[in-house]
């Protein structure tokens, strides 16, 4: 024995693509699927091929989406709003509407600027966003990157782009986690949250 | 931390497996060295990563040319740069891992990267002026002509291919590998006088700017360096 017949293999290789899956594991959600669950194994099998063949990417704010232009983006009032919340991922994006208290339009980065990884304006797709930018109808952009290099150097481009067209720009603010203590914050969290310390 | 923590700056990261970093670090005496290291813990820290332009103390263990990092831990706060002064400094960790290979001896580039951290964070504090402008050309010309000497390219803009003293008032190119030579256009020899006596103003520079360049291209291949398109904007 040793090895597995191709079908269970090929399986197994497949499996893997996702992130935290190794072999072992790859193996155990085959060997679930085939021995206990073929009902779902079909059902996941059938998921995976109508998303991979109709998910595709709004054509105004870039996130996921099955038709032409998102939910959000073709609401009465949502499409319409001069506040647009820039963020790197559409990760992000649900992260934001999980809180329910932002109630403007999206644009998807798909990433974020790093140098190092090949990752410049152009890889980035920003001609995209500064053409919505020209167009007249944003008063205001919420950058909402990352709070790490990338994050920064990606704000500080379009904050820039933004400037140009005479856009208000402001930036999620960073700091303490809610429910953190404050004596096992790193330095330079903590130097970010008293530089940007408010009145109380 | 132990003894056999060293001073580093983390110059690069990316994922690796799906607990791990593969880190790009410049240590002082070794020059950049790669190693692997666990992801920062997240439900302490918020943190998915480790932060450029933070001088840390790291604990190395292994003997091949990957190390594991055993440690790592802030030495002090990670230098909030921001615009140009945070797209140069990404410029300099570019050219650094693109020009210094892994595990290559580099004794003096970790001096030469924390005095170009160090001053571009000093510009950025004192930043309203067109003076604050070019001081930032200036302290990255400078980077550039010291990483170039690193490397074994030392260049003597005082003096010509045969070291006759260049003339004020003359151009010249710049010939690989061989030096400066006599020609009807190029580079000014006021201009070049200039750089070799750290006299900067803004032609000195611009010209500083085109040699380098000329200099680094060899050696950076054809591939375009990604970070020199965060400066430009249509």
């Amino acid at each position: 024995m040793g090895k597995h017949t191709p079908l269970v293999q090929k399986l197994i290789d497949a499996l893997r693509v996702l992130p935290s899956v190794g072999p072992k594991s790859a193996q155990r959600m085959a060997y679930q699927l085939l021995e206990r669950n073929r009902e779902a194994g079909l059902q996941l099998a059938d998921a995976l091929q109508a998303a991979m063949s109709k998910v595709g990417h709004c054509q105004r704010c870039r996130t996921f989406c099955e038709g032409q232009i998102c939910q959000i983006c073709a609401h009465p009032i949502r499409g319409q709003s001069s506040v647009l919340c820039i963020v790197a991922s559409a990760a992000d994006l649900f992260a934001i509407e999980q809180t329910g208290l932002f109630a403007g339009r999206y644009f998807v980065l798909r990433g974020q600027l790093s140098p190092l990884d090949g990752v410049g304006p152009a890889e980035l797709g920003l001609d995209a966003l500064s053409q919505q930018l020209v167009q007249g109808k944003i008063e205001e952009v919420i950058l909402a990157t990352n709070p790490t290099v990338e994050g920064e150097a990606t704000a500080f481009y379009i904050a820039e782009l933004c400037r140009k067209h005479n856009i208000q720009v402001s930036r999620l603010a960073q700091g303490m986690p809610v429910g953190g203590e404050l004596e096992y914050l790193d330095g330079s969290t903590l130097s970010y949250a008293l530089s940007g310390r408010k009145p109380f | 931390m132990s003894g056999h923590a060293v001073s580093a700056y983390l110059l690069h990261s990316v994922a690796f497996q799906d607990q791990k970093l593969l880190l790009d670090l410049l240590i002082p005496g070794q020059g950049r060295v790669r190693a692997v290291a666990r992801r920062p813990a997240k439900k302490h820290s918020g943190r998915s990563q480790w932060p450029l332009f933070c001088l840390c103390w790291v604990e190395l263990s292994g003997h091949s040319e990957l190390k594991t990092v055993r440690r790592i831990e802030e030495q002090q706060a990670a230098l909030p740069l921001q615009k140009e002064w945070l797209f140069s400094a990404l410029y300099l960790n570019e050219l650094i891992c693109r020009l210094f290979p892994a595990q290559v001896l580099a004794e003096t580039l970790f001096e030469i990267y924390q005095q170009a951290v160090q001053s571009l964070w000093a510009l950025q504090l004192a930043a309203d002026s067109e003076q604050a402008r070019a001081e930032l050309e200036q302290v990255l010309r400078q980077t550039e002509l010291l990483l170039l000497q690193e490397l074994g390219v030392p260049v003597d803009c005082s003096v010509d291919a045969q070291g006759e003293l260049l003339h004020r008032d003359c151009y010249y190119q710049w010939q690989h590998e061989y030096g400066f030579v006599a020609a009807p256009q190029g580079f000014f020899g006021a201009d070049l006088l200039a750089i070799s006596q750290g006299d900067w103003y803004s032609s000195s520079l611009r010209c500083a700017k085109q040699l380098n360049r000329q200099l680094l291209r060899p050696l950076l291949g054809p591939a375009p360096l990604h970070s020199r398109s965060l400066f430009r904007q249509d």
